[in-house]
């Protein structure tokens, strides 16, 4: 083996700059995307000034509950001068400040003046994120009322046990995450509630990279067609290896190398994304590697020119976006035809499984491939 | 060692192209293979490289049988494809250690150095499609004899190249034959070349201008 990867490399140094180039552009374009992806969003929120006067636990929620919103972006300041001054440059779409006794008036169930606002004529934010906060503030305002509600009519009853005010909030809190008022659950008749309906291609850095994988594999796989229809083929003959096993090594030395860059995003992942770093995960990617090298290196042996051989690469690729359900659900066409789920190149990680049909398939043809080579190159004398 | 072909024949269709040929050529001996275009030169020189097979005939190289010996043979036989056949984004060391790795025998870089030196190519730093017809044509043959073997067969080596090239890949062919004992075996166009290294000739395809040609030249007509 030591050999082959001699050989590959008075080959690869070459071409250095590209190879290295597409080894990396997997992890590299999914970082740039997913990075660009929540850069924008960011940017498209709507920046609204936040200052908090008390750091009341309802004056806290109140902030955290506007940030979790997607169309707002937060930016907690300290300064009321400098909040009206970014209004007034429109540097905020508007400021909002939750005045000291905030949780005290709530508490004691007043609702009026407890914010303090600035705005311009252009605030377009202003009065969804004035409902938004009037919607929250009648949230907490309802539940205090229902905390003084519980407690005076404990003190009416004269029971022993009356909870406290911060028990009853605790309560109410508890009994909303476990009983939602609304829980919606969309199927059709007879289909399976848990049926998988492709990923999302922005928001899943896997289904990104394997995209991108895919694609890659295909760019480092060109070797394969320009070594063989070389000249230098009739040279395997006198030599110790077959040309057949001359590529196969190849194969796998690819594999291997590629593989290893794989871990590396596998890690970059979890670091990043926070993407699960299991054995099972490890398995799907290997299994995925794997079986798209076996592939490219089969669709590479169909062609002899560069050119036919990269569009139809692109256009695989195109079919496996569409296939994948990014572009429009595939369910329908899955449960008429499972096939075409089951020979989703991507499917090990768009669907998180060890297997696809390649990873059957793409082993038996080449094996074929390799005997039928073997049989040839034993064909002459 | 000897190279012994007894009534062998190949045809492509309808079309014979070796009828009953049967020769003999010995270590050291340098065959010179001549014959119009299309006659069967090349379609031998890949049946005694292993690359095609004879339709009827034996072929025998020292102990080992054609069509039974495979491997050992392939060992001991060095072919010089027509297609000038190197990498040409490779340098010529690059060229010389790609296929030594992939070689039966481990050479040392020194000793790649030598087999281009004595055919008078020095370029070894120099990418390969720098250089020129003549120097190509050297290196594919310095690849061809890296795993150092028994019988060299050569397509056409000289074809296309300057008269200096000619000349010195004329003079090692020679020496390597005598100096090495190696059995020589090559196609050529060149009837002055042929005459110059050739011990003796295997002139294929029964035709009479060949056939006087070499008799007026007073070579050693090994078969017909």
């Amino acid at each position: 083996m030591m050999d082959i990867i001699t050989t590959r490399w008075l080959h690869a140094k070459k071409h250095l700059l590209s190879i290295l180039f597409w080894a990396v552009f997997p992890i590299l374009f999914t970082w740039i995307i997913i990075s660009g992806t929540e850069a924008i969003q960011d940017q498209s929120s709507i920046p609204v000034g936040i200052i908090l006067e008390e750091d009341s636990d309802l004056a806290v929620q109140l902030k955290e509950k506007l940030d979790s919103s997607d169309l707002i972006r937060v930016i907690e300041m300290e300064n009321e001068t400098e909040a009206r001054q970014m209004v007034a440059t429109h540097e905020l779409d508007s400021a909002f400040i939750i005045k000291k006794g905030y949780k005290a008036a709530i508490v004691a169930g007043q609702r009026n003046r407890l914010i303090t606002s600035y705005r311009t004529d252009l605030s377009m934010g202003y009065t969804p994120v004035v409902e938004m906060i009037a919607s929250y503030v009648q949230e907490d305002s309802g539940k205090s009322k229902t905390a003084y509600t519980i407690m005076n009519l404990g003190e009416t009853l004269n029971s022993s046990s009356i909870p406290g005010y911060d028990e009853i909030i605790n309560e109410i809190y508890s009994i909303e995450e476990s009983e939602n008022l609304i829980f919606t659950n969309f199927t059709l008749l007879g289909e399976d509630t848990d049926a998988d309906t492709g990923f999302s291609l922005f928001q899943n850095p896997w289904g990104l990279w394997s995209i991108v994988a895919l694609l890659s594999t295909f760019f480092l796989f060109d070797w394969l067609i320009k070594e063989r229809n070389a000249t230098v083929r009739i040279r395997f003959i006198f030599n110790r290896f077959s040309f057949q096993q001359y590529l196969v090594c190849n194969l796998l030395l690819y594999s291997l190398g590629l593989l290893l860059l794989d871990i590396i995003t596998w890690g970059a992942f979890h670091v990043l994304y926070d993407e699960g770093f299991n054995i099972t995960q490890l398995v799907y990617i290997l299994s995925f590697r794997l079986t798209i090298c076996i592939l490219v290196f089969l669709i590479g042996l169909l062609f002899k020119k560069l050119l036919p051989y990269y569009i139809t690469a692109v256009l695989i690729i195109l079919v496996t976006i569409v296939i994948s359900g990014i572009i429009l659900p595939m369910d329908g066409v899955y449960e008429s035809y499972p096939w075409v789920a089951a020979l989703n190149p991507l499917k090990q990680i768009v669907y998180e499984q060890w297997w696809s049909g390649w990873t059957f398939i793409g082993p038996i043809c080449l094996i074929a491939w390799y005997v039928k080579g073997g049989y040839n190159n034993a064909a002459g004398n | 060692m000897q190279l012994e072909i007894n009534n062998v024949s190949k045809s492509f269709g309808k079309k014979k192209v070796l009828e009953n040929l049967s020769f003999e050529v010995n270590s050291g001996e340098i065959i010179g293979l001549v014959g119009e275009n299309g006659a069967g030169k090349s379609s031998l020189l890949h049946i005694l490289a292993t690359i095609s097979k004879a339709d009827s005939g034996s072929i025998r190289l020292g102990k080992w049988i054609y069509g039974k010996n495979r491997k050992q043979l392939r060992r001991m036989v060095g072919f010089v494809p027509q297609d000038i056949a190197l990498w040409e984004d490779m340098s010529v060391e690059e060229n010389m250690l790609f296929f030594e790795k992939l070689s039966w025998i481990n050479r040392s870089k020194i000793e790649l150095k030598q087999l281009c030196e004595d055919m008078e190519l020095l370029k070894w730093k120099e990418s390969v499609h720098t250089l020129s017809g003549g120097m190509k044509r050297k290196l594919n043959m310095a690849i061809s004899l890296i795993h150092n073997p028994g019988l060299l067969l050569l397509d056409e080596p000289t074809v296309g190249i300057d008269l200096r090239s000619k000349k010195e890949i004329a003079e090692y062919l020679k020496q390597t034959a005598q100096v090495d004992n190696k059995m020589i075996m090559y196609t050529s166009h060149d009837m002055d070349e042929i005459q110059s290294i050739c011990d003796a000739v295997v002139c294929i395809g029964n035709d009479p201008f060949y056939e006087n040609l070499l008799r007026e030249a007073n070579m050693k007509i090994i078969s017909i």
